[in-house]
């Protein structure tokens, strides 16, 4: 009896259209059929190409708020990609930066900062899609920056920024590894764990900006089995640790760029690799944000 | 978070329990019998009595079995729920694990689920040497220790955070350990909290240092029974699809209540399982996840069994007394009109009944499995002083208090009228963000999601407008308001317009009810009039208004009335006003709608006369009370309005004792279902108001009924 009641009472909704709410804003969206899924987007055709491999996460969100992301389009300053001029890279000096550029998909708005809060703190991991793939577009304006004899640069691996063991249990989940493994997903670099974080800091956000950089010092190390893994994953074992190897491209990841001090302490431990590979080693660096 | 599972034979009797620290359960199976232990121990042996039982079951454990690492949590709860009797062994133990997750052999390791039996000379011996390797996070029980194949890495997949670092076969370090526990379970008695809000608790309760040892507090109170431990999401049997097949288990939020379709799974660190899952539906509130460590505070049943029955004894013999003195005469204390008093009394009467007696149909436990009671009172009628009565009622029987509300702002609004009514007792006013989070209060105002937090707290809980929930929240509601509500509570319901299905128990005599058919002035309700208007979408069309319409709100603004109008639209809204503005140059019109960001300040100047015309949406339906006001409900026909509403908003006219009689008017094309129900229940309450003799014989006199 209560089958037939529950079959009843489902009729009326069997052919109605499945309404999805924005992951935002939580209206529904409301879309034509010849939508333009980047529409908006700063993207390239290699971008459309590999969103369009799989469901495209862009479409979780209405149009208003498609629209009104904070996207980096046009970038003032070359090293740390930020679209207003940047007192911090010129600060650092170029000595002391062990990363070549950095790419961020969007500016740090408050809009941004609720989605990452609601992802990383609040543990919403309806977000992680949307986030990562937007990492995709900072992906390809570094390849299209990058050429060398008129091809793309290709990156040999991806790895990311560590979090401390007590906080990777606490959340569950790293976020920058994460968006590695997003990022990954559609570009198909390795994914590398490189590093490891030996000390727990007080959150970032929370410090100013002399305090981070100076909290920064040797927080990150190799890790123990990074160069074998680096080795394996490569391929690079055939050859001979005498012959010099082309240059290593990584590609770091994170989710907030704010002074730099993470990816550069990062990026130096990373450098030191160079001394056991016999070449050099480049790094760059991609983030989700620029604050 | 993982846990360790155990079994420990106690006589010939097995217990299956888990655990967050084994150092402590395998202190207190082994350790020294209660009462053995002098000194220190024994100047605390009053709270040592209370605990009754579960104290006398200290050191008389015989052999304990244990898993050799942990396990994610949730499956260690569902094991130890499902555990029948016997020693833990591995083929039983895998076979619980499948059928909690059918997967879980693909991810863990058969090493891993290995059992050591412990014996108490083991123990006893090398008790210092356990508790250096507890402290590692390591056992070292013979087998490999690797950790499951959590997060790719071996070693970060178990990490013993929160665990007490000292020697707990320490008796004097053992004692006040102990008494910290039961410090820590008597606050947070009639609880449900996740994880990080225990630690919360310890830190803004003057803990600090215990909140790092949160796991082996959280332990040891466990194991005595004054907690229980269970996880966010739980493995339970679905409800069956179809006859005569097998019942499939699905997981369940132990918090808010929600099913499968809103739980997600991912990948997760803390237990190691590539599939976690998570609760959606109440994300907003702290992530409940299938790993992650909820909490129930069940120390006063504990406590009230054994020797803290004198106290309630006391209690109801006080309540006696009292009861005499005001219970009989709630009319007189409370200042209620002749309706009220009838209707609370029916409560009242509902309350002293004892339990099996209250609720013997399903009704009439409000589907909710509690014993319910609705009131049903008309817009107006004085619901909140009519829930005065039945209150003091319950404080008289030192009983605890909860009022639901479904909003903030109703909440922000009842609590000085409660403050100022029962001033000798302490109130708590939880919403998001409230600072009464952790006070203990006789009487609770809560939004419903801050009654998740809650577990068998409260004897008497009140629904104040039952219908204003949002709809997808209904369910999460009944859940979490029985959750809060003790096994042997009660629910008193209020609502205007009852849900349809509410409707039907009550006219079936399935659901005790009382009905207050009058407003606390005693004149009827406003009956609405029809106005055949073609929809609105036309006239904002052609910019101009239909005659018939001009002429009903000009009759209204002459005779010094307020108008609300509520549209189906919000994007109708700003039209509206301007071509109500060129109409009526000189007055002060405003319209709002949910996406207004001025909404309070517009809504406060309407309250206060600045304006005199109001254009809206259903938002405002409930809630706003001006004493003299008209209303008119524009496409009342479409289906964004249901009986529920036209009532509601129809509702808004006639409130105050000077102006009984307000002007409503449903203005539509057609004379719909919605409409005709709405105008036979207003109708209806107005009749049995007249034949009860409710009515002013002045206003009696007057049609309109």
């Amino acid at each position: 009896m209560k089958l037939f009641k529950n079959l009843f009472r489902s009729l009326p909704t069997l052919l109605a259209p499945k309404i999805q709410n924005c992951l935002s804003c939580h209206r529904a969206i409301h879309r034509s059929n010849n939508h333009n899924a980047v529409l908006g987007i700063p993207h390239t055709d290699a971008m459309v190409r590999a969103l369009r491999r799989s469901t495209n996460p862009f479409h979780d969100l209405c149009d208003t708020c498609l629209h009104s992301m904070p996207w980096i389009r046009s970038i003032r300053c070359p090293v740390c990609g930020r679209a207003t001029g940047c007192p911090d890279c010129s600060r650092r000096g170029k000595d002391h930066t062990y990363f070549q550029q950095n790419r961020s998909a969007v500016a740090y708005s408050p809009q941004m900062r609720d989605w990452l809060a609601a992802y990383k703190y609040r543990g919403d991991e309806r977000y992680l899609p949307l986030l990562g793939s937007m990492l995709l577009t900072a992906y390809y304006q570094l390849c299209g920056e990058q050429t060398r004899d008129n091809m793309p640069v290709k990156y040999d691996c991806i790895t990311y920024v560590p979090v401390s063991p007590s906080r990777l249990q606490e959340r569950g989940f790293n976020q920058a590894e994460q968006f590695a493994r997003t990022l990954h997903a559609y570009t198909g670099i390795p994914v590398i764990a490189l590093l490891q974080r030996n000390r727990h800091t007080v959150k970032q956000s929370m410090k100013s900006r002399g305090d981070r950089i100076e909290d920064m010092k040797d927080v990150f190390s190799l890790h123990i089995d990074s160069r074998q893994q680096l080795f394996s994953k490569l391929n690079l074992n055939h050859m001979t640790a005498q012959t010099q190897l082309r240059p290593i491209r990584i590609l770091l990841i994170d989710d907030v760029y704010t002074t730099g001090s993470t990816v550069n302490a990062c990026a130096k431990s990373l450098s030191e690799l160079s001394n056991d590979l016999n070449t050099s080693i480049l790094i760059s660096s991609l983030t989700w944000a620029r604050s | 978070m993982r846990a360790y599972v155990y079994t420990v034979r106690v006589g010939d009797k097995w217990v299956c329990r888990l655990s967050l620290d084994w150092r402590v359960d395998l202190r207190f199976w082994y350790g020294k019998k209660a009462g053995q232990a002098g000194g220190i121990e024994g100047r605390n042996g009053g709270e040592d009595a209370r605990l009754g039982e579960n104290r006398a079951y200290e050191g008389r454990g015989v052999e304990v079995w244990m898993t050799v690492s942990s396990i994610p949590l949730g499956l260690a709860v569902y094991v130890t729920e499902q555990w029948e009797m016997g020693p833990l062994e591995p083929k039983r133990l895998i076979r619980l694990l499948q059928e909690a997750d059918p997967q879980v052999m693909e991810w863990v390791s058969q090493g891993d689920l290995q059992i050591k039996q412990v014996k108490r000379e083991d123990v006893c011996r090398s008790a210092q040497r356990l508790q250096e390797v507890a402290c590692l996070g390591v056992s070292d029980w013979g087998v490999g220790s690797k950790s499951w194949n959590g997060n790719g890495n071996g070693n970060e997949g178990m990490i013993m955070e929160g665990v007490w670092n000292g020697d707990l076969w320490d008796d004097i370090d053992w004692g006040s350990l102990k008494r910290v526990a039961l410090r820590l379970a008597v606050g947070i008695q009639g609880r449900s909290l996740l994880a990080h809000e225990l630690q919360d608790y310890l830190t803004t309760h003057g803990m600090e240092d215990a909140a790092l040892y949160w796991r082996t507090l959280a332990q040891l109170a466990y194991v005595q029974g004054l907690v229980e431990l269970r996880s966010g999401l739980v493995v339970r049997e679905a409800p069956r699809r179809f006859p005569l097949l097998r019942r499939q288990r699905e997981l369940r939020c132990l918090r808010c209540g929600s099913r499968a379709g809103s739980h997600r799974r991912t990948a997760c660190a803390t237990c190691g399982s590539p599939g976690c899952a998570y609760c959606e539906a109440c994300l907003a509130m702290g992530r409940s996840r299938a790993c992650v460590l909820l909490l129930h505070g069940t120390a006063a049943a504990r406590l009230a069994a054994h020797g803290a029955a004198g106290t309630v004894a006391a209690g109801c013999a006080r309540a006696a007394g009292r009861a005499h003195a005001h219970a009989t005469e709630p009319g007189a204390r409370w200042r209620l009109s002749e309706a009220q008093h009838d209707a609370s009394c029916a409560a009242l009467h509902f309350l002293q009944q004892p339990c099996a007696a209250a609720g013997n149909t399903p009704a009439a436990r409000g589907g909710a499995g509690v014993p319910s009671f609705l009131l049903w009172a008309v817009t107006g009628a004085g619901k909140t002083e009519m829930i005065f009565p039945l209150i003091a009622h319950a404080l008289e029987r030192d009983q605890r208090v909860l009022i639901a509300t479904p909003r903030r702002d109703v909440v922000l609004e009842l609590a000085p009228r409660l403050a100022q009514a029962f001033p000798d007792s302490r109130l708590a006013t939880l919403y998001g963000g409230s600072s009464d989070r952790w006070m203990s209060a006789e009487i609770t105002l809560s939004t419903t999601h801050q009654l998740m937090r809650f577990y068998h707290m409260f004897d008497l809980v009140i629904i104040d407008e039952l219908d204003a929930f949002p709809y997808h929240n209904n369910e999460q509601l009944q859940y979490a308001a029985k959750k809060a509500c003790k096994p042997d509570g009660r629910f008193i319901l209020l609502s205007a317009t009852p849900p349809d299905r509410m409707q039907r128990d009550v006219r079936q005599g399935r659901l005790p009810h009382a009905k207050v058919p009058v407003r606390f002035h005693r004149h009827p309700l406003p009956v609405p009039k029809r106005l055949t208007l073609k929809p609105l979408r036309l006239y904002l069309e052609r910019r101009a208004l239909p005659i018939p319409l001009i002429k009903a709100l000009t009759t209204s603004i002459t005779r010094g009335a307020q108008v609300f109008i509520f549209i189906t639209r919000i994007k109708q809204v700003d039209p509206l006003v301007d071509l109500l503005r060129r109409h009526f140059p000189n007055l002060p019109i405003e319209g709002t709608s949910s996406e207004d960001t001025e909404r309070a300040e517009k809504v406060i100047r309407f309250r206060q006369g600045v304006s005199r015309m109001l254009v809206t949406t259903t938002i405002l339906e409930r809630g706003v009370t001006i004493p003299k006001s008209d209303v008119f409900i524009l496409d009342a026909d479409s289906a964004l309005f249901d009986a529920a509403s036209l009532v509601q908003m129809a509702g808004r006219a006639g409130r105050s004792l000077e102006d009984p009689a307000g002007n409503v008017m449903f203005c539509a094309s057609s004379w719909n279902r919605a409409q005709q129900h709405a105008v036979r229940q207003i109708t209806s309450m107005n009749r049995i108001a007249r034949r009860q003799g409710y009515l002013n014989t002045t206003s009696q006199r007057r049609k309109g009924i």
